[in-house]
């Protein structure tokens, strides 16, 4: 309908994500001729890693410098999008992408038309349960980095950060530079394992990345102690300490290993889980990836299996923001082609080499920082494992050995542990691995669908103006 | 997955761990028999895990399921004694809407007549209405009060019922178990069931499978007429408690008898102990597709909003649904399936699984003990679909 206003919400491309990924892909895209819009929950572009105060110079990725396509690219911040759908499956396929604002207001909505979709939604924080840690003073890996890099804040006087990955390092080191004291590094595996993956190191400047941070702890006098885990924290009203051990491979304490350690932060964090549940809803195949966790499968020009999807960055498997932004580029390109405009790109060749040997070292790093079990020694019965319904480990175990609940989805029905606020993403994991049997990737992805991402205002999604406008 | 039970030949065995097959399993074991229960998933991993838990008289007319849902309900008060406060049972009481004065005059002639049927209804006017539930569009001009519709927290009852099954030791919950064929032997009598990796025997099969009660029907060379009806359901967050009854339109009572295709929704709209708030649901029959369309969350969230307008404030929290198991004339198949010896069966309850389920248990013990049946299971006949209605195997 032409003088429609509303037609203006009708974009080529929408990307969901302003982190290095979605800004690659909106950019190129964008370059090549489609209208384009990013959609992103943080008020300021740049996402996990490029997180930025909002009176900091714009975030612009490595590659993406002409201002003049930057100037026709629309971007919508501190909106996110609750859910997406296809609106007209026929030859010109639409997509609605439902947005919320930040204000939770119940007009504050809106329905946006985009003929392809990027995902480009990144991952989050992966922590597992340990007595104490609903404690204020506790937060994610990512949490903290947030605190620093968005708000310039220090998460604390002296944090203990706990886990397993590189990203523990990286944590460390945004504390020592913010200015921060770090007591101590906790990583339950021993990358010593790194080495046999020499080869795929080799290829990729990362590995340099991560002796920096090595060294960094070292000129800090900051411990790095390996196959160690945080097996409690102390504290009433807020974190005083935490208790450490040594541990096996599995994970499992080593008795008499104990030792107390003063601090008033904690981080946990065992890798990230990919953000999915935009293309959950799409029906998009996922599948597990080389942390355990699951991602959106994308072909080799980064089209998920619905036609017209496309994903990029964490949200297809954790990976770092430089393989982010590569994937970004190309999602971008490939959108373009399949609205018949030329790539923007000078050597994709070049640039999908890159990515494969990017992707072949994130997994060979992945299989270096394993998942063990025995963090779930730790757990007390009455240690809080899901936050937004208190359920206790307790609980947990009953439904598992009275009840005859054999996997998540039954435990939570049982037990509502992943019902509450935050739709499982934090313990979900944990109450996986609680159960005798893991999900299989049907019962995973199940439990990883979330159809409405975030939530919004029964009275926003009853209106029937918003309806109405698909249909027009 | 087993409980360590090496016993492999039962009196009887049910299919389906859901609330059906719980309380199917539950009144065999009371009625001294040594019974397996077996699910190719988890405990309520089907439908049961899947709706409301709502025990309900006020939808029924006066005919064979209201009669049904009148002990069943009466029955539930049983159940709760066994397995104590962890189903979460509330007899909270429904209250049905009318949005107009005809819709209102034609509820209240429907509730004179269940009136009549034994069920207890009370007329209210928009001022005893706010005193029922104080956050009630004042717009709305009555609606009638059934003091005797209740909730439940049908996994949590399914679960417990086998629980306490699996502790007693008369009940083997065989779960992750999928029954591949139900054995007969010449003469064509059931002789137990074959799984993916055993043989189980037992005289009787009780096919409790839901709506997957035509396939596992067909594990036994019979057809069965079950068909599933989706349904979503939007979840609220918490909040303090803000309803306090179920309360539905009333254009529910047409649509639950209703033969159309397509979608059909009704605010039913009611609390949970958890806090959050339930609103319900939609009826398709579109298959096994599970996608969620946003025409039906808008529609559940505008008929909800007109009833209680301060849900429009409220955040969405998430939605699930599941697959009704329906029959095509909206009654369920309880009994012994006269074409093959031995088999029971307790399926396709659609909506009303979880309402019906306590009698359909005890009607079903009572059949296969051969005791006088306190309601007939005549209107319930699984051989009723069947226009040539031979015994299969019964010449011998
Ligand atoms: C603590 C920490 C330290 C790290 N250190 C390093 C490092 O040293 N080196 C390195 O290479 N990498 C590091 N990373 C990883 C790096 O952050 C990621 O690789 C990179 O950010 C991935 O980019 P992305 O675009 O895929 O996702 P992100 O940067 O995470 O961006 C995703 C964006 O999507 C938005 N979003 C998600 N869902 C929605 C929705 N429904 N609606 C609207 N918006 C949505 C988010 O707000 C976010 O802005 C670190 C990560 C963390 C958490
Ligand atoms: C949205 C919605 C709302 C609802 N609200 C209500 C309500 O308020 N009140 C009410 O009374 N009812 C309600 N219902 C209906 C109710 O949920 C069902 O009628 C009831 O759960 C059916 O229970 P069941 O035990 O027969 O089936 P199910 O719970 O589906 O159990 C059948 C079991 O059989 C198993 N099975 C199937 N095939 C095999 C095989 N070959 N081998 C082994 N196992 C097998 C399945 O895994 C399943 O666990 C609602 C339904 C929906 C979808």
């Amino acid at each position: 309908m032409s003088g429609d206003p509303l037609d203006a919400t009708e974009r080529d491309v929408v990307v969901v994500g302003a982190g290095a990924a979605g800004m690659s892909a909106a950019y190129a895209a964008a370059r090549a001729g489609c209208t384009v819009t990013i959609i992103d929950a943080n008020p300021v572009a740049g996402g996990q890693y490029h997180r930025r105060r909002i009176d900091a110079a714009t975030y612009r990725p490595r590659g993406c410098d002409d201002e003049a396509v930057w100037r026709r690219i629309h971007i919508e911040s501190a909106t996110t999008v609750y859910a997406v759908e296809i609106i007209d499956h026929g030859t010109q396929r639409i997509f609605g992408v439902r947005t919320r604002g930040d204000d939770r207001h119940r007009r504050d909505v809106d329905l946006v038309r985009a003929r392809r979709l990027i995902i480009a939604t990144g991952a989050y924080d992966r922590p597992l349960p340990v007595p104490g840690w609903d404690l204020p003073g506790v937060m994610t890996g990512g949490g903290a980095q947030a605190l620093i890099k968005g708000s310039g804040v220090l998460p604390g006087n002296r944090v203990v950060v706990a886990g397993t990955g590189p990203f523990l390092l990286a944590v460390a080191q945004a504390i020592l530079e913010a200015g921060g004291s770090v007591a101590a590094v906790v990583e339950a595996n021993d990358p010593v394992a790194l080495r046999r993956h020499r080869s795929a190191l080799t290829n990729v400047g990362k590995a340099g990345e991560l002796a920096r941070f090595i060294t960094s702890l070292t000129r800090h006098r900051v411990p790095y102690l390996r196959r160690h885990r945080v097996t409690r924290v102390h504290g009433d009203t807020t974190v005083t300490g935490v208790t450490l051990a040594r541990v096996d491979a599995s994970w499992h304490a080593t008795p008499g290993t104990d030792r107390f350690i003063e601090a008033d932060t904690l981080t946990l964090g065992y890798g990230f889980t990919a953000q999915t549940d935009l293309p959950a809803q799409l029906g998009c195949t996922l599948q597990v990836s080389a942390d355990e966790g699951l991602a959106v499968t994308v072909d080799d020009d980064q089209a998920t299996s619905v036609t017209g999807v496309y994903a990029a960055g964490e949200s297809t498997g954790v990976g770092g923001v430089d393989l982010a932004g590569i994937e970004g580029l190309l999602a971008g390109a490939a959108v373009a082609r399949s609205l018949d405009h030329p790539s923007p790109l000078r050597d994709e060749p070049a640039l999908r080499r890159s990515r494969d040997r990017m992707r072949a070292f994130a997994d060979a790093l992945a299989t270096a920082f394993p998942l063990r079990s025995g963090w779930r020694d730790d757990l007390e019965d009455d240690t809080v494992v899901c936050r937004c319904e208190e359920v206790p480990a307790g609980r947990i175990r009953n439904a598992i050995t009275e009840l005859g609940a054999h996997d998540a989805r039954t435990v939570k029905l049982l037990t509502r542990a992943g019902m509450g606020w935050c739709q499982g993403r934090v313990c979900s994991l944990a109450v996986d691995r609680l159960c005798p049997r893991s999900a299989t990737l049907d019962g995973q992805a199940r439990a990883a669908t979330r159809p409405v991402a975030i939530p919004v205002p029964l009275g926003a999604v009853a209106d029937i103006n918003l309806q109405s406008r698909r249909e027009s | 997955m087993n409980d360590a039970n090496p016993r492999r030949a039962f009196d009887a065995i049910v299919i389906g761990a859901g609330v059906v097959g719980a309380c199917c399993a539950h009144y065999l074991i009371e009625a001294g028999l040594q019974v397996a229960i077996i699910d190719r998933g988890s405990v309520a991993s089907g439908t049961t895990g899947a709706g409301e838990g709502n025990i309900l008289v006020s939808d029924k007319g006066p005919g064979p399921e209201l009669d049904l849902a009148l002990l069943s309900r009466r029955l539930w008060f049983e159940l709760i004694d066994v397995i104590g406060d962890r189903a979460e049972l509330e007899p909270k009481g429904g209250v049905v809407i009318a949005h107009d004065g005809a819709t209102l005059t034609r509820l209240r002639e429907f509730a004179e007549v269940q009136r009549a049927a034994g069920v207890e209804t009370h007329d209210v006017d928009p001022m005893q209405l706010r005193e029922l539930e104080p956050h009630i569009n004042p717009q709305i001009p009555g609606g009638v009060h059934y003091p005797q519709d209740m909730q439940t927290q049908p996994m949590l009852a399914a679960a417990h019922l086998i629980a306490r099954g699996v502790q007693s030791g008369r009940l083997s919950r065989m779960t992750d178990t999928e029954v591949t064929e139900i054995t007969r032997d010449e003469s064509g009598r059931v002789t137990g069931v074959r799984t993916l990796s055993d043989v189980i025997s037992a005289p009787i099969v009780v096919n409790a499978a839901g709506t997957w009660g035509g396939q596992v029907a067909a594990l036994a060379g019979v057809d069965l007429p079950i068909l599933p009806r989706r349904g979503f359901l939007l979840v609220t967050e918490p909040l303090p408690i803000t309803v306090h009854h179920k309360v539905y339109a009333a254009d529910y009572v047409a649509n639950v008898a209703s033969d159309s295709e397509g979608l059909e929704t009704s605010a039913v709209i009611e609390g949970t102990r958890g806090g959050t708030i339930l609103i319900g649901s939609s009826r398709e029959r579109v298959g096994f597709d599970a996608t969620l369309d946003w025409s039906i969350v808008q529609r559940l969230a505008a008929q909800a909003v007109e009833v209680f307008p301060m849900l429009a404030g409220v955040q969405l929290l998430r939605t699930y649904g599941g697959f009704r198991p329906y029959c095509p004339d909206h009654l369920p198949v309880v009994g012994a399936d006269a074409r093959v010896p031995g088999l029971m069966h307790a399926c396709g309850h659609e909506g009303a699984g979880v309402g019906l389920a306590a009698a359909t248990g005890y009607l079903i013990a009572q059949a296969v003990t051969g005791r006088p049946l306190d309601l007939s299971l005549e209107p319930f006949a699984p051989v009723r679909f069947d226009s040539t209605p031979e015994r299969v195997g019964a010449h011998a």
